[in-house]
C-alpha cells in the first residue's frame, strides 16, 4: 500500500515537472512579448470603467423607456403632450450623459498623460509622430468607453427583462388607465428598436475616441 | 550634416548659455564637448537634437534650418539621429529588449523584421542576459549599454551623447567609449559631452570646449 502511494506520489511530480517545462517552452517560444508603450493605470482604470458603465446603463435605459412608452402610448392612439416632454426631457438627460461621459474621459485622457509624461517624453525624442502617441492613449480609452458601453447595455437589457412582468401594472399604476391601453412590453420591441439600444457602446466608443483624440491633441500641441 | 552660425541661447534675458557660436558637425567625425557643470554642454546637445531653438542665428540639422521646420518635418529628422540621455531614459515599463526596439517601434516597423537586428545588439553590448529584464533590476553600466543600443538600433547618422560615462566606474567607462569608437569606424559621427579628462585623454578626438558662453575648438 506504501508502495503504491510512493508510485503515484512520485507520477504526479513527474507530471507536474512535464507541465512546468511545457509551460517554459510556451513562454519562451512566445517572449519577448510587446508591452502596451503607455502603462495601464489599473485602479483608475477600473473606477473609469464602472462610470462608464453606469452611464451607459443610464442612457439605454433611458432609449429603452422612450421606445417602451412611445410604443405603448402610440399602439393605444393616445395622443398627450405628455409623451413629447417625456421624449423631450428624456432626449434630453441623454445628451448631458453623452457630455458627462466626454468630460469623464477629456480629463482621464489629461490625467493619464501627466502621470505618463516621461513615457511621452521619451516617445516625443524616439522620433514618434503625434498621431503615433495619440494612438497609444486613445487605444486604450476607446476599449474602456466600448466595455463600458457593453457592460451597461448588458445591464440595461437584464433590468428590462426583469421589469418585464411588472411592466403592465406599472404602466397603469402611473398613468391609472385601466382598460383601453394595449400595453407594448419589452418582448414586443422589433429587431430595429433592439439594434437602437445596441449602438449604445458603439456610441460610447466614438465618444471614447473622440473626446480623448481632442485632449491628447491639445496636450502634445 | 550639422552647423551652427552665429548661434545664440539664451533661457531668460540675463543667462547666456551659448553667445554667438559657430562650428560645424562633419559625417564621421568623432568631437568631445567639454566644459564645467552648468557650461552649457547639455543645451548645446538639446540644440543639435532639435529639442530646443536658438534665440539667435542658424542651427542646421541635415540641411534644414531647426527654426523653420514642422513638428512633423522635426520628428523625422530626430530619426536620423541617436542620442544617449545622462539619466539614460530608459522606460521602466519595458523590457531590455522592448527599450531597445523602441525607435523601431515608434516608427511603426514590425517586430519580425527588427527582433533579430535587437538580438544582435543585445550580443554586441553584452545585455544578452538581460534581454526580459526591467531597467530598476538593471546595473548602471548595464544601463548605459542598453542606453547606447538603444540610441543606436535604428542605424543613425549621427549620435549624441549627453555624459555617457558619468554613472558607471572607469572599467565600464572605457568599454562605452570603445562601443562609441567602433560605431564612429562604422561611419557614424560621434559627438559626446563629457567632464571627464580620462576618457577624453584615452581616445583622442577634436574637443569642442565650452567656457563662458563661447567655444573653443581643439584639434
Amino acid at each position: 500500500m506504501e508502495k503504491l502511494k510512493y508510485k503515484n506520489k512520485i507520477k504526479i511530480l513527474s507530471s507536474l515537472e512535464n507541465i512546468k517545462s511545457l509551460n517554459k517552452g510556451r513562454i519562451r517560444s512566445l517572449a519577448p512579448k510587446p508591452s502596451k508603450l503607455i502603462p495601464n493605470d489599473g485602479i483608475a482604470g477600473k473606477y473609469l470603467l464602472i462610470i462608464i458603465s453606469l452611464m451607459c446603463f443610464t442612457i439605454s435605459l433611458l432609449l429603452c423607456a422612450i421606445i417602451l412608452i412611445n410604443n405603448t402610448i402610440s399602439a393605444s392612439q393616445i395622443s398627450i403632450n405628455l409623451l413629447q416632454t417625456f421624449n423631450i426631457i428624456s432626449t434630453l438627460i441623454v445628451i448631458l450623459i453623452s457630455a458627462a461621459i466626454c468630460s469623464v474621459i477629456i480629463f482621464a485622457t489629461n490625467a493619464a498623460l501627466t502621470s505618463n509624461k516621461e513615457v511621452v517624453q521619451v516617445l516625443n525624442l524616439m522620433g514618434a509622430s503625434r498621431n503615433f502617441i495619440a494612438y497609444q492613449i486613445q487605444i486604450k480609452f476607446f476599449n474602456l468607453s466600448i466595455l463600458g458601453g457593453i457592460i451597461g447595455c448588458f445591464l440595461t437589457l437584464l433590468t428590462v427583462f426583469a421589469i418585464n412582468p411588472f411592466y403592465s401594472q406599472l404602466f397603469n399604476m402611473i398613468y391609472n388607465y385601466d382598460t383601453d391601453i394595449i400595453i407594448i412590453n419589452f418582448l414586443n420591441f422589433q429587431v430595429y428598436e433592439y439594434l437602437f439600444i445596441l449602438i449604445v457602446p458603439l456610441l460610447s466608443g466614438l465618444i471614447g475616441l473622440v473626446s480623448s483624440r481632442i485632449a491628447i491633441i491639445n496636450i502634445l500641441k | 550634416m550639422i552647423e551652427l552660425k552665429n548661434v545664440s541661447l539664451r533661457y531668460n534675458l540675463n543667462r547666456e548659455i551659448l553667445n554667438n557660436v559657430s562650428f560645424a558637425i562633419e559625417p564621421g567625425g568623432f568631437y568631445y564637448i567639454t566644459g564645467s557643470s552648468g557650461a552649457g554642454k547639455t543645451s548645446l546637445l538639446k540644440l543639435l537634437f532639435l529639442s530646443l531653438k536658438p534665440s539667435d542665428g542658424k542651427v542646421s540639422v541635415f540641411g534644414h534650418d531647426i527654426s523653420k521646420i514642422s513638428n512633423y518635418k522635426k520628428q523625422l529628422l530626430r530619426r536620423r539621429i541617436g542620442f544617449v540621455f545622462q539619466d539614460f531614459r530608459l522606460l521602466n515599463h519595458l523590457t531590455t529588449y522592448e527599450n531597445i526596439a523602441l525607435p523601431l517601434r515608434v516608427r511603426g516597423e514590425d517586430e519580425i523584421n527588427y527582433k533579430k537586428d535587437v538580438i544582435e545588439l543585445l550580443k554586441w553590448v553584452d545585455l544578452e542576459h538581460c534581454i526580459h529584464s526591467k531597467p530598476e533590476v538593471l546595473s548602471g553600466g548595464e544601463k548605459q549599454r542598453a542606453a547606447i543600443a538603444r540610441a543606436v538600433i535604428g542605424s543613425p547618422e549621427i549620435i549624441l551623447a549627453d555624459e555617457p560615462t558619468g554613472n558607471v566606474d572607469p572599467d565600464i567607462a572605457s568599454r562605452i567609449l570603445k562601443l562609441f569608437l567602433e560605431l564612429n569606424k562604422l561611419g557614424t559621427s560621434i559627438v559626446i559631452a563629457t567632464h571627464d579628462t580620462a576618457i577624453i585623454k584615452q581616445i583622442k578626438k577634436p574637443i569642442i570646449e565650452l567656457k563662458n558662453g563661447k567655444i573653443k575648438i581643439q584639434k
